[in-house]
C-alpha cells in the first residue's frame, strides 16, 4: 500500500516553517476544469495512505 | 372537491407535500416553512402565501417540479 | 443606431446633444454595453473571461458547479470539541488556527493577489456556529456540503452553541415565527448568520502582524506582573484575567494567520518549480512567493504587499474566522502612501499607474469570484450579484482638504475599464473634490455600472460626530477621526482605520418594512394576505380610526413594536457575540481592543446604531391617498378601502383609478410633500431613535431597498397608493414610487431634500438618460445636478444610466449581453441573472430627461 511520502506530488514542509511538524508536507496537485488551472496544496503526513491522485516519485 | 381542500391546507401524511411542489420556494429562514408562489400577475408579480409546514400541507394546485430562478421574484 | 437626445430652447439659444464619443453613433442602443469594456491588459482580460461568478439569484447560484465545501465546517468542529474547557475567546482562536493549518489552499493561473476563502475556487464555507436554520437549508439544497452526513451531524453538534441556539430562548415563539417570516421585520441576524465588518486594514498594512504579536505578548506580561503584585488586591487583580485570555488569543490567531499566508508562498514556489513552464510567469510566482512570505507578517513596503495584505485581511475577516458581508475601507487613502512608493518614488515595487490600475482589476475580480455561503433569504434579496461589497473613495481629509488623488483615479479608471457587478464604490461627495476625479466618476457612471453612488461628504462627517458623544468608553470618533468614514455596507457610514470600527452588524443593519406594517396596521395588527395570523400590536380595526390622526397613532404602535424588537434581537446577539463569537483576529488589530485587552465584538468605542426601513414610500403614498380620500374630501370611507383591498381592486376600478392618482412623492407637491416629511421624520426616525442600543446611542433609519423591494411586496397584499397584490414595492430608501415621478428629476431633489430630521442616511435611485449623459453636455449636466443635489443638503443618490431598449434585448437574448449592468438599491447586479419580474421593476423606473426648466434649475452653463 503506497504512502503519501513516495508520492511525486509530496512537497516536505521545511523544518523552519511556522507549521512545521514531522513528515508534514504540502500535497500539491493540478486541476484543470473548462475555467482553467488551479492548484491546490492540502497538508499531509507521509504516513498517509496515498489516494487516488498518487504519482510515484 | 371542498374549497378547503382547493386552497392551501394542513393534510397529515400528503404524498404531495409543498415541498415537492414546483410553485413553492423556501421560505427565507426556516427551511421547514416556505412560500407558495402560484397566485401570478398578468404583469408578472408574485402573490405569494406563506407555508406554515412544507411537509404537512398541500392544495389543489400543486405540480411536482421545480421553477428556474428567473421566473421568481 | 445609437439615439440621439433632442435639441432643446435653453437661455435663447437651441441646444443640441451630439454624442461625447461619435463612433457610438454606430452602435445599436440594444447594445451598447457589449462595447464598454475595455480590460488594460491582457492578463485581466484573461482573468475576467474565465471569472468564477457566484452570483446568486431567488436563492439559486447562477453559474454551474458553484457549491458548498465542508472544509470550515469540519475543522471549527474539531478544534471546538478539542478545546473544551478553555476559555471561550481562546477557543475561537483555536477554531481559526485549525482551519488555516489544515484548509486546501487555491492558487489559479494568471492570479497575481492569490488566496481562496474555501478549498476549491468553485466553493464557498458555510458557518454551523451561527444560525443553525441557515446550515439545515443548504442540507437539503443543491449545494449541500458533501459528505452531506458529516455536514448533518455538524449542524445538530453546534445547535446548542450557535448563535441561533443561544439567542433563540430570550424570545417568545411568536415574535420569531413573525420575524423568519420576512414581512414585516427582516430575521434577526442569529437566525441567518447575515453579518457587516470595518477591518481594521490599516494596522496591518502598517504595522505587520509580528508586531501585533509582540505588543501582544508584552501586554501578557505586564498583566501578569501586576496580577503578582503585592498586596493583593481583587478588584482590580481579577480583570486581568479576560484582558490575558484575549491577548492569548490574539496570539494564537496572528500567528495562524502568518503561518497561513506562508503556506501560500510555499505553494507558490512549489507551482513555478514543479508545475509552471512559461519563464515569465515562473519568476512571477517567485515573486508572489517572496511577498507571501513577508506580509502580512510584516509592514507593507510596496502596493503589490498592500494588495496582498489586504486580500488576507479580508478573507480572514469577511469569509473564514466568521461570515460578513462588505467589503468596507477608505480604499483610495490606505492604498496611497503604497502607490506613493511604488508608482511615484518608484521605491518599492517600482510601477506605472497603468500597473496600478491592472492591480485593481484584478483585485475586483477577486471580488467577483468571492463565494459567500449565505443563508437563503440573502441569496434571494441581491439578484444578480454575489454578495455586497462597497468600497469607499473620495471625501476630505481632516484638514478639510480634497482627499481626493492618483489611487482614487486608478480605482475608477479600473472600474470603468473592467465592468464587474462589484465591489461596488461610493463616492464621498465634496463640493471642493477635484474635477478631474469627478470626471472619472462620472464616467462609470454613464457607462451604466450604477455606481460610483454618492453619498455628501458633511453629511456623514456631522453625523458620526453626533453620535461620537454616546461613546461608553467616552472615547468616541474625534473630529480628525470622523474623516476616515466609509460606508460600512451599501448606505451607511462608518468609521474605518486602527480603531473604532464597526465590527458586527449587531452594531448597525438589519431592515424593517413600513408598507407590510401599515397593512397589518390597517386590519387590527393581523396579516390576511401573506402568512394569515397576528403580525403585531392589536391598533383597532381601520374602520373604527376615525381620524387620520389615530392610523398615525396606530401605525406608529406597529412600528416601535417592530423596530424595539428587531433591534432587541441585536443586542441580545451582541451579548452573546461578546462570549461566544469573539474575533480575536479582528481584536488583535484593533488598537483599543489590544491597548485594552478586550474583544472587538464586546468593546465599543464609537456607536452607530441604525436599522434600515424598506418600502417606505409605499406606505408614505398610502397615507397620503387615505388622508386625501377618506378624511379630506371624504369621497371613500375606511371600510369601502378595506373592501377593495380585500378584492386586489376587482370590482372598485373608479376607486382604485382615485387611490393611484392620489398625490405621490417625488413631484415637488405641497400636500404629499408635508404628509411625507412628517412620516420620515416623525415616526420612521422619530419613533427609531428613542431606542438606545448596545453601544448607548440612538438608532438611526438608513432608508434602502436592495432587492427586498420585491421580495417585501411579494408578500405584501394591496396597498391604498394603488399599488396590486405581490406588485414591488419603492425601490429606493426615499425614490420615487417606480414610474409615479412626473415632473423630472429637480423635483424629485426638491421632495428629498425636505426630509432633514431624524435619518442617518436614504436612499436614492434615479433613472438617467442615455442620450444626454453621453452627450457631450452630459458631465456638465451631472455636475451641476450633484452640486445642487450637495446644496440642498440631500443624503444620498446613486444612477442607473441604461436604456429600455437595451434591457428588453437582454431578455430576449441574455447570452448576448453578459456585460450588462443596472443598478438594483445598494448594489450592482447583471441584468440577465435577474429575474424577469425583477428586470421588469427596473425597466419600469422613470428614465429622466432633462427639460429647460431643470436646467434653469439646476444654473446649468452650455
Amino acid at each position: 500500500m503506497s504512502k503519501c511520502g513516495e508520492c511525486a506530488l509530496f512537497f516536505q514542509v521545511p523544518d523552519d516553517a511556522d507549521d512545521f511538524e514531522p513528515g508534514k508536507a504540502d500535497c500539491v496537485t493540478e486541476i484543470k476544469d473548462e475555467k482553467g488551472k488551479y492548484w491546490l496544496s492540502k497538508p499531509v503526513f507521509d504516513n498517509m495512505k496515498a489516494c487516488g491522485t498518487f504519482k510515484k516519485a | 372537491m371542498s374549497v378547503v381542500e382547493r386552497q392551501l391546507h394542513i393534510e397529515e401524511g400528503t404524498k404531495i407535500p409543498c415541498r415537492t411542489c414546483k410553485w413553492e420556494i423556501a421560505d427565507p429562514t426556516n427551511p421547514d416553512q416556505g412560500q407558495c408562489t402560484v397566485n401570478r400577475t398578468g404583469a408578472g408579480a408574485v402573490w405569494k402565501r406563506w407555508v406554515r409546514d412544507v411537509h404537512g400541507m398541500t392544495c389543489a394546485r400543486h405540480e411536482e417540479g421545480k421553477l428556474s430562478f428567473r421566473d421568481h421574484v | 443606431m445609437a439615439t440621439v437626445a433632442e435639441a432643446l430652447e435653453y437661455r435663447g439659444k437651441s441646444i443640441e446633444f451630439p454624442l461625447e464619443y461619435p463612433e457610438e453613433n454606430d452602435i445599436p442602443d440594444e447594445e451598447l454595453h457589449e462595447h464598454l469594456a475595455r480590460p488594460s491588459t491582457e492578463r485581466t482580460k484573461k482573468l475576467k473571461a474565465r471569472c468564477r461568478w457566484k452570483h446568486a439569484s431567488a436563492g439559486e447560484f447562477v453559474e454551474k458547479g458553484v457549491t458548498s465545501g465542508i472544509q470550515r465546517m469540519r475543522f471549527i468542529t474539531e478544534a471546538h470539541r478539542a478545546s473544551d474547557g478553555k476559555p471561550e475567546v481562546i477557543r475561537r482562536a483555536l477554531g481559526l488556527a485549525n482551519i488555516l493549518n489544515k484548509y486546501t489552499l487555491v492558487l489559479q493561473q494568471d492570479e497575481f493577489i492569490i488566496g481562496y476563502h474555501a478549498e476549491d475556487p468553485n466553493m464557498f464555507p458555510l458557518y454551523p456556529e451561527l444560525a443553525y436554520m441557515a446550515v439545515a437549508d443548504y442540507l437539503i439544497s443543491d449545494y449541500a456540503p458533501q459528505p452531506v452526513d458529516e455536514a448533518t451531524e455538524i449542524m445538530e453538534y453546534w445547535k446548542p452553541y450557535s448563535m441561533q441556539g443561544k439567542c433563540e430562548g430570550y424570545f417568545d415563539p411568536e415574535d420569531l415565527m413573525r420575524m423568519y417570516q420576512v414581512s414585516t421585520m427582516e430575521a434577526p441576524g442569529f437566525a441567518t448568520g447575515y453579518n457587516s465588518v470595518v477591518p481594521p486594514y490599516e494596522t496591518v498594512l502598517e504595522d505587520g502582524l509580528l508586531k501585533r504579536i509582540e505588543m501582544a505578548e508584552a501586554n501578557i506580561k505586564k498583566a501578569k506582573e501586576a496580577m503578582a503584585e503585592t498586596p493583593w488586591d481583587a478588584t482590580k487583580g481579577l480583570k486581568w484575567i479576560d484582558k490575558i485570555d484575549n491577548w492569548e488569543a490574539m496570539v494564537i490567531a496572528d500567528k495562524a494567520v502568518i503561518a497561513w499566508a506562508r503556506r501560500h508562498a510555499r505553494l507558490a514556489k512549489i507551482v513555478a518549480e514543479n508545475f509552471e513552464t512559461d519563464p515569465k510567469r515562473k519568476e512571477e510566482l517567485l515573486e508572489i512567493s517572496e511577498i507571501n512570505h513577508r506580509v502580512p507578517a510584516e509592514p507593507c513596503k510596496g502596493l503589490k504587499d498592500a494588495f496582498q495584505a489586504k486580500w488576507y485581511v479580508f478573507m480572514v475577516c469577511h469569509a473564514i474566522d466568521r461570515y460578513a458581508s462588505g467589503f468596507a475601507q477608505t480604499e483610495d487613502a490606505m492604498l496611497f502612501p503604497y502607490y506613493k512608493a511604488s508608482v511615484i518614488e518608484k521605491a518599492f515595487q517600482p510601477m506605472t499607474h497603468a500597473d496600478a490600475i491592472e492591480w485593481v482589476e484584478m483585485e475586483r475580480l477577486k471580488i467577483s469570484e468571492h463565494g459567500a455561503g449565505k443563508s437563503r433569504a440573502y441569496r434571494e434579496i441581491f439578484p444578480g450579484s454575489n454578495d455586497l461589497f462597497i468600497l469607499t473613495v473620495g471625501g476630505t481629509k481632516a484638514d478639510g482638504s480634497d482627499a481626493c488623488n492618483e489611487m482614487t483615479d486608478a480605482i475608477l479608471e479600473a472600474t470603468r475599464n473592467i465592468r464587474t457587478t462589484e465591489p461596488s464604490i461610493l463616492f464621498r461627495y465634496s463640493k471642493i473634490g477635484r474635477e478631474k476625479t469627478k470626471r472619472l466618476v462620472f464616467g462609470c457612471i454613464r457607462d451604466g455600472l450604477g455606481y460610483p453612488s454618492i453619498k455628501h461628504e458633511e453629511i456623514a462627517l456631522e453625523q458620526l460626530k453626533y453620535y461620537s458623544q454616546f461613546s461608553k468608553e467616552g472615547n468616541g470618533a474625534t473630529d480628525e477621526e470622523t474623516h476616515s468614514w466609509a460606508n460600512v455596507l451599501c448606505m451607511s457610514p462608518g468609521l474605518t482605520g486602527r480603531r473604532k470600527t464597526q465590527k458586527t452588524r449587531s452594531e448597525g443593519g438589519g431592515s424593517i418594512f413600513p408598507a407590510k406594517i401599515l397593512e397589518v396596521a390597517l386590519n387590527d395588527g393581523y396579516d390576511w394576505s401573506y402568512a394569515d395570523m397576528q403580525l403585531g400590536p392589536k391598533t383597532g380595526k381601520s374602520e373604527n380610526l376615525k381620524t387620520f390622526e389615530e392610523l398615525w397613532e396606530a401605525f406608529k404602535v406597529q412600528y416601535q413594536y417592530a423596530t424595539s424588537l428587531v433591534i432587541r434581537c441585536k443586542d441580545v446577539m451582541r451579548h452573546f457575540e461578546g462570549r461566544y463569537l469573539q474575533m480575536p483576529f479582528v481584536s488583535s488589530i484593533d488598537d483599543g481592543c489590544m491597548e485594552l485587552g478586550r474583544d472587538a465584538c464586546e468593546l465599543s468605542e464609537q456607536p452607530n446604531g441604525w436599522h434600515n426601513p424598506i418600502t417606505t414610500v409605499v406606505a408614505a403614498n398610502s397615507m397620503v391617498a387615505i388622508k386625501k380620500l377618506i378624511y379630506d374630501d371624504k369621497k371613500y370611507t375606511m371600510g369601502q378601502l378595506m373592501d377593495a383591498l380585500k378584492a386586489n381592486w376587482e370590482g372598485h376600478e373608479e376607486m382604485h383609478k382615485d387611490f393611484k392618482n392620489a398625490p405621490k412623492w417625488g413631484n415637488d407637491d405641497e400636500y404629499a410633500d408635508t404628509i411625507i416629511k412628517d412620516f420620515y421624520e416623525d415616526i420612521i426616525g422619530g419613533e427609531m431613535r428613542r431606542i438606545t442600543n448596545y453601544s448607548g446611542g440612538p438608532v438611526l433609519p438608513v432608508g434602502q431597498a436592495v432587492g427586498l423591494y420585491m421580495e417585501i411586496g411579494s408578500r405584501t397584499g394591496p396597498t391604498p397608493d394603488g399599488r396590486f397584490g405581490g406588485e414591488a414595492a419603492d425601490d429606493g430608501g426615499i425614490s420615487p414610487y417606480m414610474g409615479t415621478d412626473h415632473k423630472g428629476p429637480t423635483a424629485v431633489l426638491r421632495s428629498v431634500s425636505k426630509v432633514q430630521k431624524n435619518q442617518k442616511a436614504n436612499l436614492l435611485n434615479q433613472r438617467l438618460s442615455v442620450p444626454i449623459m453621453r452627450s457631450k453636455h452630459g458631465f456638465a449636466i451631472w455636475h451641476a445636478y450633484m452640486d445642487t443635489w450637495h446644496d440642498l443638503n440631500i443624503d444620498h443618490v446613486q444612477f442607473n444610466v441604461v436604456s429600455t431598449a437595451e434591457m428588453k434585448a437582454a431578455q430576449k437574448e441574455p447570452e448576448r449581453h453578459q456585460d450588462l449592468i443596472v443598478r438594483v438599491a445598494g448594489f450592482s447586479a447583471r441584468f440577465v441573472d435577474i429575474p424577469t419580474y425583477g428586470q421588469n421593476t427596473i425597466i419600469a423606473r422613470n428614465e429622466q430627461q432633462f427639460g429647460a426648466e431643470d436646467l434653469e434649475y439646476l444654473n446649468v452653463n452650455l
